[in-house]
């Protein structure tokens, strides 16, 4: 029974771990898209450079490593609270906690990047001057992202001792969210 | 309209002080039929100064967290022209005002 305990806690501080990794990774490819785009964009740019697939890839490819920084950060906050005995029965429970440790500013910055990530996807191909503005905002937001990313993988390891599973992308993700 | 006055005082003071003092804020959709329930609280804003998405997003987050229910934001910026959608829910919107 003890074995079976610490086996499962073994699995769960793995799991930690294979996010915290995960989030290394996102960050990294997330920072190779943005810079492979000219900031900021207008809609203007965007009417001459219509048929230009490397931007419009680099674009798609932002939306979604966005998205996916941010659902990935999200789930590696809530499991880390299994880890350290906190209790959370709601999302706005854990971005409370993560608040009061100062790994986010506060539970509207967390909140205020997931609505204009989810508004942009529905209306954004509408026209140029909107699509400019959609990643011109992820732009920005994407900045606020890595510092949660970087102050969260902090965190872990000083209080809960945890590590991204391998270091393959700490040094790169150091850099980029310095 | 299924909305308080003190919701309406928060919406309209929630949407000026992000959209800017003279936004004009209206309420469309289904909290406009009393014979309804629950729902949406359907807003068009119509600021005199553009409006940016992560601004919209701020409008959206303050008004959810503060009137725990679900908020839809259309914002009709300037010297952007009407989209059939915009038409639509302006013919039947009534414009929001704070009652002291």
């Amino acid at each position: 029974m003890k074995s079976t305990t610490s086996e499962l806690l073994f699995s769960e501080k793995q799991h930690l771990a294979n996010l915290l990794e995960a989030i290394q990774r996102c960050v990294y490819f997330l920072n190779s898209s943005h810079r492979a785009v000219e900031w900021p964009l207008s809609g203007s740019v965007l009417t001459l450079r219509k048929k230009d697939n490397d931007l419009f890839e680099a674009l798609s490819a932002i939306n979604e490593r966005f998205a996916k920084l941010q659902d990935t950060l999200g789930s590696a906050m809530r499991h880390s609270l299994l880890l350290s005995g906190e209790q959370a029965d709601s999302f706005i429970k854990v971005l409370a906690i993560f608040e009061k440790n100062q790994v986010i500013h506060s539970v509207e910055e967390w909140q205020v990047a997931r609505t204009a990530r989810n508004l942009a996807a529905h209306d954004y191909e509408i026209s140029f001057d909107d699509v400019a503005d959609h990643f011109n905002t992820l732009h920005t937001l994407t900045h606020t992202l890595y510092q949660i990313a970087r102050r969260f993988i902090i965190y872990c390891k000083k209080e809960l001792g945890i590590s991204p599973s391998t270091p393959d992308f700490s040094e790169e993700f150091y850099l980029i969210t310095e | 309209m299924r909305l308080t006055t003190d919701q309406i005082n928060t919406i309209v003071k929630t949407c000026r002080a992000v959209a800017g003092a003279s936004a004009l804020v209206w309420l469309y959709g289904s909290r406009l039929d009393d014979t309804r329930h629950g729902g949406d609280i359907d807003l068009l804003i119509e600021p005199e100064d553009s409006v940016s998405l992560l601004l919209r997003a701020r409008i959206k987050t303050i008004l959810e967290q503060t009137l725990s229910l679900p908020v839809d934001l259309l914002v009709k910026n300037p010297g952007v022209p009407d989209n059939p959608f915009l038409s639509i829910a302006r013919a039947q919107a009534k414009l929001l005002e704070i009652t002291p």
